[in-house]
């Protein structure tokens, strides 16, 4: 008995030694990676990997994390749903869509700007096209030609635009870029904070894992009681 | 609190315009330096009006405290700050910067030079520091910007 509550004291002391320094030690930021750990929190499945095609290359979105090819970008909120180069003679833009941002890149891919309903954009945005080089949106709430820099969003009819439109189409990376960010983890979900913290409390065991570091606490209570009362009862004699 | 309604109460009864601001070489050298980090993107949009010569500028930003954005609104009027309010918290822990007891510190101050600190200390609050942080470093980002515009203007 003493032997089990000797190890669990120090597994808690450990963890808890842990979680008072997680920040500092960049514990809260890190993600889990190792398939095994990730399967206890029943995520071992590798996520959807969408991507759309810009000239000879991909931009797509895995676990919502962005990619340009194989390199991070950014984020952006809501999935996915198109990718369009939207260009003067002079400057050129690149629009990365998603269902609730609409992100400016300059053609070297720095973000110029993340738009959002703040600024007016109508969502849930379902897919992005371009009519006579202009932006065109399709939304939940209709059809809009946006001017971005403007920040204009004018509400069109389907049938005017419909011949000239063209709609940014996803397309199906390289089998080798998919599986690279297949594997990608969403940074966010599950970080080793979580993971002490889960040890600490039983919970990484389930509901079964809490009642048995329950138990172990009472034990602890108990044996430092019968500790006591025990060196009371030697002081006595 | 939504962004339309942070506009509405900082502006009303006027309208404001909506202009951009595009960082130079320069601006973003200062808004690293600020804060901490580089500022993502190129371009910022504001709001704006004038009466009666002062200028007012509005500003909503994104700024991670530990690992989420936090959307904040910040009213500037002649380079002093008159309300911060949070639209939007992500973070799991810190929400108390959202309570009126932290957010109304900030007003009334302005940006004091050379090092472009806020004019008087903000109390912080125990277990939300970073989320302090992250609001304080936008407070002194818009202050800044504030003061470009009101410049410019001139």
């Amino acid at each position: 008995m003493g032997v089990l509550a000797a190890g669990f004291v120090l597994l808690l002391a450990f963890t808890g030694l842990c979680l008072n320094h997680v920040s500092g030690w960049g514990l809260d930021s890190k993600a889990l990676r190792s398939p095994a750990l990730l399967g206890l929190y029943g995520m071992a499945e590798v996520g959807t990997v969408v991507s759309y095609p810009l000239a000879d290359a991909y931009i797509s979105q895995s676990n919502g994390q962005l990619f340009y090819q194989g390199k991070e970008v950014d984020r952006c909120e809501g999935s996915l749903v198109g990718v369009l180069k939207l260009g003067s003679k002079t400057t050129s833009q690149i629009v990365v869509a998603c269902e609730q941002e609409l992100l400016l890149f300059s053609p070297t891919l720095q973000l110029i700007e993340k738009i959002g309903p703040t600024f007016g954009l109508p969502t849930q945005v379902q897919r992005v096209g371009l009519v006579d080089n202009e932006l065109l949106i399709d939304t939940s709430g209709g059809l809009f030609l946006a001017d971005l820099n403007a920040l204009r969003w004018t509400a069109v009819e389907g049938e005017g635009v419909l011949s000239s439109r063209q709609w940014s189409k996803s397309a199906q990376a390289p089998e080798s870029l998919r599986l690279a960010l297949a594997a990608s983890i969403d940074s966010e979900d599950i970080s080793y904070e979580r993971l002490l913290l889960d040890i600490h409390s039983g919970r990484i065991l389930g509901e079964w894992g809490v009642y048995l570091v329950d138990a172990m606490a009472i034990l602890f209570m108990l044996l430092a009681i019968s500790g006591l009362v025990i060196w009371l009862r030697g002081k006595r004699s | 609190m939504s962004p339309e309604a942070f506009l509405a109460e900082s502006f009303s009864p006027t309208q404001a315009l909506i202009e951009s601001l595009w960082l130079t070489d320069d601006i973003r050298e200062s808004a690293k330096q600020i804060l901490n980090h580089t500022y993502p993107g190129l371009r910022i949009r504001y709001w704006h009006a004038s009466e009666a010569g002062r200028l007012r500028t509005a500003w909503i930003m994104n700024e991670v405290g530990k690992t989420r954005p936090i959307t904040i609104g910040i009213t500037i009027v002649d380079g002093h700050i008159e309300r911060v309010r949070i639209l939007e918290f992500r973070e799991s822990r810190g929400a108390e910067v959202r309570m009126d007891f932290f957010t109304r510190q900030f007003v009334g101050l302005s940006l004091r030079s050379p090092k472009r600190q806020l004019s008087d200390n903000i109390d912080g609050i125990t277990g939300a520091t970073l989320s302090v942080k992250a609001v304080k470093k936008t407070a002194r980002f818009a202050l800044y910007l504030h003061q470009l515009i009101a410049t410019d203007a001139l």
